[in-house]
């Protein structure tokens, strides 16, 4: 039945986005054609097969096949509702959801003011969503009948509902690493609101493309839900981060994975397209440059679940292999081709109306934000997938790791971080040396004296001191921008200073979002710098009744400890973590033995406090000793504080006013 | 105290930081590093996916790096402890790819890129500042 009912679901969201396509392109032509009800189907579509698809993992309803592999009785809340999009076909399901509310979202504000543009990008949006539901009804059906059933997961399959079903008496579960950690649960969601909603922008650029008008409308138009989709994307990166150092045991937060490189690689380009879309707006420049990057940035997005869903890397991440993979690699190829063929086609009408007056100017420092973030980018690209092509084209196995890309991106990030302290600063069209100076010396002591704390204190290593003087002098430049701006309308005002502030925000929250951002990037700098530096590790066999003295901490081993659940059973060691005589906390790091797989999965105990992390995993464990690695990692905090700000940058700039200001550059001290 | 006083004692005091943070990080010991963590972080465990043998907890990626210690306290620079311990395997273990033929492209095309993509950043200014009529 409720095979059935997800297949009706898939079956009128696939309608629904033949008919936006179809209804969105005539009108884009010129006929008077609503969209209200195409949308309004595929949104239901979509919306159902959700539903349906949780219902059956919530009725333990093990006819249908999704169910039978991925669910178990025993998957406890909140991860039996995340095994809805935790396997391959859930989570087309889920990024066919996230589609439909973006396009949603997108046709609401295209009824405010019907146009050409809008009802173009809508027949875009409804194309992808047309692969997407074509997929969930044919190669990733996730409402096939299981008909013949093992002891625990489905061995054979019909996608015809109404054949006799039969089902396993309890299903195999989910993945043992997505079952033991709430934010398992919560970041996939941001990340895919993150990829889906960059659609939005690339919709309005080809339908820019389209309809010959390569002018600021579709930037314009689409400025909003760039800025939402950055923002989860930053927010689901950062929480995908936080999660594998939380739960992966190896006491670190980015290893350069290919699966981190795929959320990665889009976020870069995007951040990119953000900026290089305020120079058109402003300055009418990088007309041409701004199509390629929109383009790439939706083509990447597609490269990352290719990645991610494929199993053709080999990584932690990619648990499902199927007929998927073919699929995406020709949806990949057909954008590729299409969107630049189109790009190509139209060439003459994206002309450069305005060039640049001096590269000592905003926009010059954009373009250099850009360049750095474009070979970042592509610094990334190569490395996940140059393994792959090599070894396709002469069998050659080579690996490309974290020493490569920490090499070649160190140098990048670098030179970001300097950009994004300058550039905020510099005025458009050309920046004179002495009004740069009058905004920046002051910062450039401040962040100096930062640095020369951190050498007489904490490190003397080179580069750590440079990232804290670069970070602090970015900080701090934001800061005073804002000072300068709230105490002077303050004064001539007589208003607060609070109001003042909000004011600032309210006025342009577009810029004071990005310097909400930039901050947020400079406290990750300085989180990274600390964390990769000052941390020290070592690796301990005690036995219980055994005291370590480490990082200042004095730790005791009292006992191991054994518990079991349904799904798993857990071995562990009790360790009193004690300061200077004083009991601060009980750790328990652990092993979990799942059902369903025969690795352990080490879950780490970590005590976070201002200072730093204490970070205890489990290495080896039998009833005499254990075998922990004990790491401490001075400010780790930093890292996710620093991504929360960032991404709440976005949320803040989301509101920010869309026209171009040009007579409005805001008056600086 | 006149304008420009105070303006010449902020470049002083600026000038004076950033030689006293600049003789801090050039006079510094050389850090007491662990190079059993930094070779062992160079080279991939063989049955992990994707981890160095520094990272894994996995029990041939322990006893690789207790090879690497041995080989240390032998004597062997970072070079010929890599060779050593990867011997048996190919050069898919080192994280770092080496430089050759196969990899020459994986190497450069960021330098291309970063090189070609400034040049055209530069071809594409104005001769002139002062010509500019057009918002």
């Amino acid at each position: 039945m409720l095979s059935f009912l997800g297949l009706l679901a898939v079956l009128t969201g696939l309608a629904g986005a033949i008919a936006v396509t179809v209804q969105g392109a005539r009108s884009a032509a010129g006929k008077s054609v609503s969209l209200r009800r195409p949308v309004a189907i595929l949104t239901g579509g979509a919306v159902a097969a959700m539903l349906v698809l949780e219902t059956a993992i919530l009725a333990n309803d093990f006819t249908v096949r999704y169910v039978a592999d991925h669910h178990s009785r025993n998957t406890p809340f909140p991860f039996n509702i995340a095994t809805g999009w935790a396997a391959l076909e859930g989570s087309i399901v889920l990024w066919g959801l996230v589609l439909a509310g973006y396009t949603w979202a997108t046709h609401r504000r295209y009824e405010r003011a019907p146009d050409g543009l809008g009802a173009a990008a809508l027949a875009v949006m409804g194309l992808v969503a047309v692969f997407f539901f074509g997929v969930m009804a044919t190669i990733a059906n996730p409402f096939e009948t299981c008909i013949e059933a093992a002891a625990r997961s489905c061995l054979d399959s019909s996608p015809i509902p109404f054949v006799s079903a039969s089902a396993p008496a309890d299903g195999f579960g989910p993945n043992p690493l997505l079952q033991n950690h709430i934010l398992m649960a919560i970041h996939p969601p941001m990340l895919y609101l993150g990829y889906i909603g960059l659609t939005v922008p690339f919709a309005y650029g080809i339908a820019a493309l389209a309809l010959g008008r390569p002018g600021t409308a579709w930037l314009v138009e689409s400025k909003r839900s760039t800025t939402v989709a950055w923002s989860f994307l930053t927010l689901g990166i950062v929480l995908g981060s936080w999660w594998a150092y939380e739960v992966l045991s190896w006491g670190g937060w980015w290893a350069w994975d290919p699966v981190e490189n795929a959320s990665f690689m889009p976020w870069l380009i995007a951040t990119a397209f953000l900026h290089s879309s305020l120079v058109q707006i402003r300055r009418g420049m990088l007309q041409s440059w701004n199509f390629v990057l929109v383009i790439s940035a939706f083509a990447l997005t597609i490269l990352g679940t290719f990645l991610t869903r494929s199993g053709t890397i080999e990584s932690v991440h990619s648990f499902t292999q199927s007929a998927i993979g073919p699929a995406l690699l020709g949806f990949l190829a057909l954008i590729l081709v299409g969107s630049f063929s189109l790009f190509a086609l139209r060439a003459t009408a994206v002309a450069q109306p305005s060039r640049l007056d001096s590269l000592s100017s905003r926009e010059g420092a954009f373009l250099l934000n850009n360049l750095l973030l474009t070979v970042y980018a592509i610094v990334v690209l190569v490395g996940t997938i140059y393994p792959i092509v090599l070894e396709a084209y002469s069998g050659d196995r080579v690996t490309v790791g974290a020493p490569f890309f920490d090499r070649l991106t160190a140098p990048l990030s670098f030179g970001l971080l300097l950009a994004m302290g300058v550039g905020p600063v510099m005025p458009w069209r050309l920046a004179r040396a002495e009004v740069v100076w009058r905004r920046i010396h002051g910062p450039l002591q401040t962040g100096l004296a930062a640095a020369a704390i951190t050498a007489v204190a904490l490190t003397r290593v080179g580069w750590v001191v440079a990232v804290v003087a670069t970070s602090v002098f970015l900080i701090s430049v934001a800061v005073r921008h804002a000072w300068v701006q709230a105490s002077h309308a303050s004064r001539v005002k007589k208003t607060s200073l609070v109001a003042e502030f909000r004011r600032l925000f309210q006025r342009d929250p577009g810029y004071w979002g990005g310097q909400v951002s930039h901050i947020g990037v400079a406290v990750i700098a300085i989180g990274i710098a600390f964390a990769t530096n000052l941390s020290t590790n070592t690796q301990v066999s005690v036995v219980p009744g055994d005291v370590v003295q480490f990082d200042g901490y004095e730790l005791t081993y009292t006992a191991p400890f054994l518990q079991r659940y349904p799904n798993r059973e857990v071995q562990g060691a009790r360790i009193l973590v004690a300061k200077d005589g004083k009991q601060l906390d009980v750790l328990e790091p652990s092993l979990n033995i799942f059902a369903n797989s025969s690795t352990a999965i080490g879950s780490p105990a970590v005590r976070t406090s201002l200072g730093g992390d204490l970070y205890l995993s489990v290495r080896a464990i039998d009833p005499e000793s254990v075998t922990l690695r004990l790491d401490a990692s001075p400010m780790q905090w930093l890292l996710w504080f620093g991504g929360m700000v960032t991404a709440a940058g976005g949320f803040v700039s989301y509101r920010g006013r869309l026209a171009a200001r040009r007579d409005r550059e805001p008056s600086l001290v | 105290m006149s304008e420009a006083l105070r303006q010449r004692l902020r470049l002083v005091l600026t000038a004076g930081l950033a030689v006293f943070v600049v003789a801090a990080v050039v006079t510094a010991d050389p850090p007491s590093e662990d190079r059993a963590q930094r070779i062992g972080s160079q080279i991939r465990c063989p049955v992990c996916s994707g981890e160095s043998i520094a990272a894994s907890p996995n029990q041939l990626a322990t006893d690789m790096m207790d090879l690497v210690r041995e080989l240390i306290a032998q004597g062997y620079t970072d070079d010929q402890v890599i060779e050593a311990v990867i011997s048996g395997y190919d050069d898919a273990q080192r994280l770092s790819p080496p430089f050759n033929p196969a990899t020459a492209a994986l190497w450069a095309l960021p330098g291309v890129v970063l090189i070609g993509g400034g040049a055209i950043a530069l071809t594409r200014r104005r001769p002139s500042p002062e010509s500019d009529q057009t918002p």
